[in-house]
């Protein structure tokens, strides 16, 4: 495991509506030992209010700037196409990677997901002991390997 | 008017001409020809004349030849010289013919017996008798005193130098008297006179001689002129105009002897051209009966002996005897007319009525065409001008009804091609509907597939999840049965998956098929082989693929799909302890491609052959052999999807060969540079 206190303290924000999933993938982070705080938001609006601290998210203390989004595709309400569009599109938010986390291994899904600037797209698998090595293996790369800019520093580029 | 009326009229009009100028003409001819038969009675008249005058010298030559015989002159002679002798002659000559002249008729036969009964007048009797003085009806000579000295009947005189006649011949040597009753001969006659003359030419006497008018015609009847022609007349008028004779009765009519005056033309004309002296005249009695008149003129001072006696030739004759032959003719002609106007008329009308009936029908077939009755026909039914034309109106008609009738079918073709033009954009718009409908349609499966993809997954992986959690979280307190259970349902949880993946694969061969572009199958057949390189080496197949494979039109990944499946296919059904070998071939085969993969495999019974390209169709239990069913239905769905068939030949334990057909490349190439151009 890794001695990076910063990098553990970094918050994962899953977007995710049904409580099963938010169940499994709490699950995996648990099971893949990653420590990093798992912040879960239940549709495309609360995502976007949690990451622009608006609404019932003002205050930093409540919604911490997340190191990564795991982002499902299938939300009611705001897709979750969309979120990921105000996202990228969102100076503050846009350096924060974004893994999209769905069912869908539609080819159209992939590119659309890509080209609006999703940084990975994963196709959950049905065995949970294969989507526990998905989880470990992305919280591996984005958390531990990839080098990100400081959230905290705000900095505009 | 009607055509047949012109025809006929016309016809008749000609026929009427032909007739009238042929009267006209035999109208001038007949007039002609009673102008040459004036001309030539008159000319024949002239010659009967001249023949008549020639005929009077001739008997003056006749009796002058007779005076110079030695007998008249000697006893002339002796008479003259007797007279001289006895001296006072003209008293003695006066004496005696007082007494003469004076006598009755029975005492001048005495005293003139002497006379007749001397010599001469024996002698001149004979000669009257033997040598054609019988011409003469009487003759006697007188001395140069004028005394009669012989003669051959009675004198009603005895001196005759007192005699116009006697001084005449005299004088001139003859006289010619004209035509007379002679008391003394009986007869009527033309007293002529010749001068006796002694050797020297000293008158001696005159003989005097009265000729009959047979004698004057004699010479004519016996040279066959006369009797001329019957109902013709002649009549010889002396002088004076009494008739000498006429040939219709020897002698004059009338019971006294007197010549008869001939009755002449109220109107006379005259002719001109027949020699000197001769006034020629000619008239008409009635219509018909020409008189031509001949009469010598004697000339002024001349003797009278000399040219003509100054007498007339009478020629009667009656022209329509003459122009008999002519009336002949024109009656014939009149007939001949009468017959070609009716054959004309006829012909005229029978032809006009042909003429007439042909016309109607080519005028009732053109009113006909006119309403049009495009079969209208005139009748053919000869081969003249009319025919020609019932020919060509037929002709004119026949093309009229082709060029109707392609016009016809040209409407016709137009109608229907609007027709079909209407119907292709009907047609055109329900496609654009279909298209409109199967594109929404595909939109609605790619939704459902999308569905499927994801919501019908979610569960599965949720299932599966929390199945892992219950084994993982109360494992241990389930019982190895409740655990056996617990891995099936996990098992049949990624047998859901796989089907729905494989359902996801099909659905998207149709909707998520690529461009159909020229392929080389035998690179695609390369990565495949390559692909499944790893159960090859297992399984110690033998692949043998075919050189020359033809070039495709096809979506490449799906062909890629085809192969592979086959060729899995190929390597999964294989006999338990014999290695797969597997052949991969393909041809152009009548403007396809035909592909093969052959195995040595366990086969296929023959009444599954068409089954096994069902969806999820299954010929052995998953036990024996792996897989959802799905390959070949696949297989088939991208086979139909490129236009081409896909079929299977088996033989149990043997083996199977798998075929199917794709479009040639070359062939689509060729099609589409068609289109282009």
């Amino acid at each position: 495991m890794s001695t990076n206190s910063r990098i553990e303290m970094l918050p994962v924000l899953l977007v995710e509506d049904d409580a099963e999933d938010i169940y499994i993938a709490q699950r995996a982070f648990e099971q893949g030992k990653i420590a990093n705080p798992l912040h879960v938001v239940r549709s495309g609006e609360e995502a976007l209010e949690f990451l622009q601290r608006t609404g019932c998210y003002v205050g930093a203390a409540e919604a911490p700037r997340p190191g990564l989004i795991l982002l499902d595709l299938n939300l009611p309400g705001m897709r979750g196409h969309e979120v990921l569009e105000r996202i990228k599109q969102d100076p503050q938010l846009r350096r924060i990677p974004v893994v999209v986390l769905t069912t869908s291994g539609e080819e159209a899904d992939v590119c659309v997901c890509y080209d609006r600037g999703a940084n990975t797209y994963i196709v959950k698998p049905v065995a949970f002991d294969k989507f526990l090595e998905a989880v470990k293996t992305v919280g591996r790369y984005w958390l531990v390997v990839a080098k990100l800019p400081d959230p905290c520093e705000d900095t505009q580029v | 008017m009607r055509l047949r009326s012109k025809l006929t009229i016309a016809t008749l009009s000609i026929v009427l001409i032909l007739v009238a100028g042929g009267y006209a003409s035999s109208y001038v001819a007949r007039r002609e020809m009673r102008q040459s038969l004036i001309r030539a009675t008159a000319t024949t008249a002239a010659q009967i004349l001249g023949s008549i005058n020639a005929g009077l010298q001739t008997q003056i030559e006749h009796l002058r030849a007779m005076t110079r015989g030695l007998d008249v002159r000697e006893a002339l002679m002796q008479s003259n010289t007797d007279f001289e002798q006895m001296g006072g002659i003209r008293e003695r000559i006066a004496e005696v013919d007082g007494r003469w002249t004076s006598a009755a008729p029975g005492e001048l036969q005495a005293m003139a017996a002497g006379l007749i009964a001397n010599r001469l007048a024996v002698d001149l009797r004979n000669r009257q008798a033997t040598q054609g003085f019988r011409l003469f009806g009487e003759v006697f000579i007188t001395n140069r005193y004028g005394a009669n000295v012989a003669q051959t009947g009675l004198t009603t005189d005895y001196y005759q130098a007192d005699e116009d006649w006697w001084q005449q011949a005299a004088q001139w040597g003859a006289f010619v008297g004209s035509v007379e009753y002679d008391e003394s001969a009986a007869v009527v006659g033309v007293p002529v006179a010749v001068r006796v003359e002694s050797g020297e030419g000293a008158l001696l006497g005159v003989l005097k001689a009265v000729l009959t008018p047979d004698g004057l015609l004699a010479p004519l009847t016996n040279a066959g002129i006369l009797p001329w022609e019957q109902g013709m007349e002649l009549t010889l008028l002396g002088p004076d105009g009494r008739a000498v004779y006429t040939a219709r009765q020897a002698t004059p009519s009338d019971g006294a002897g007197v010549p008869a005056t001939v009755p002449l033309p109220a109107q006379i004309q005259g002719l001109s051209g027949y020699g000197p002296g001769l006034d020629v005249q000619y008239g008409l009695i009635g219509p018909e009966r020409l008189v031509v008149s001949v009469r010598g003129e004697h000339e002024e001072g001349a003797p009278a002996h000399r040219g003509h006696p100054g007498w007339t030739l009478l020629v009667t004759r009656d022209l329509r005897r003459a122009l008999k032959p002519l009336d002949r003719l024109q009656r014939a002609m009149l007939f001949i007319s009468l017959a070609a106007t009716g054959t004309a008329v006829a012909i005229g009308f029978g032809v006009s009525t042909r003429i007439a009936h042909a016309l109607s029908q080519i005028s009732a077939a053109a009113e006909k065409l006119g309403r049009g009755d495009l079969d209208a026909r005139a009748p053919v039914r000869s081969n003249d001008e009319i025919g020609a034309l019932a020919a060509g109106f037929n002709a004119m008609a026949a093309r009229l009804k082709q060029t109707t009738a392609s016009r016809d079918a040209l409407e016709r073709e137009v109608a229907q091609r609007r027709r079909a033009e209407r119907e292709r954009e009907v047609y055109a718009r329900r496609l654009e509907r279909l298209n409109a409908e199967l594109e929404r349609s595909n939109r609605d499966l790619e939704d459902f597939t999308h569905t499927v993809s994801h919501d019908l997954q979610e569960p599965l992986r949720k299932i599966h999840s929390f199945g892992q959690f219950l084994e993982e979280d109360c494992g241990e307190q389930l019982p190895p049965t409740g655990r056996e259970h617990l891995h099936r349902m996990l098992d049949a949880v990624l047998r859901m998956k796989a089907l729905i993946q494989h359902l996801l694969a099909l659905a998207r061969v149709g909707t998520r098929g690529g461009e159909l572009l020229p392929v080389a199958p035998a690179r695609i057949v390369e990565t495949v082989l390559d692909t499944l390189s790893e159960r090859i080496r297992e399984t110690e197949a033998r692949v043998a693929v075919e050189d020359g494979m033809p070039r495709v039109m096809a979506d490449e990944v799906q062909l890629g799909q085809v192969f592979q499946n086959l060729v899995g296919n190929a390597l999964k059904f294989c006999t338990p302890g014999r290695p797969p070998r597997i052949e991969i071939g393909g041809r152009a085969e009548d403007g396809r491609a035909t592909f093969s993969v052959s195995d040595n495999g366990i086969g296929i019974e023959a009444e599954y052959l068409d089954e096994v390209f069902g969806v999820f169709r299954r010929l052995h239990s998953r036990d024996e052999y792996e897989g959802a069913g799905v390959g070949l239905a696949l297989c088939a769905k991208i086979v139909h999807r490129h236009g081409g068939r896909i079929w299977a030949e088996s033989e149990l334990g043997v083996g199977t060969t798998f075929r199917f057909t794709l479009p040639l490349a070359e062939e689509a190439e060729e099609e589409k540079s068609l289109e282009h151009q």
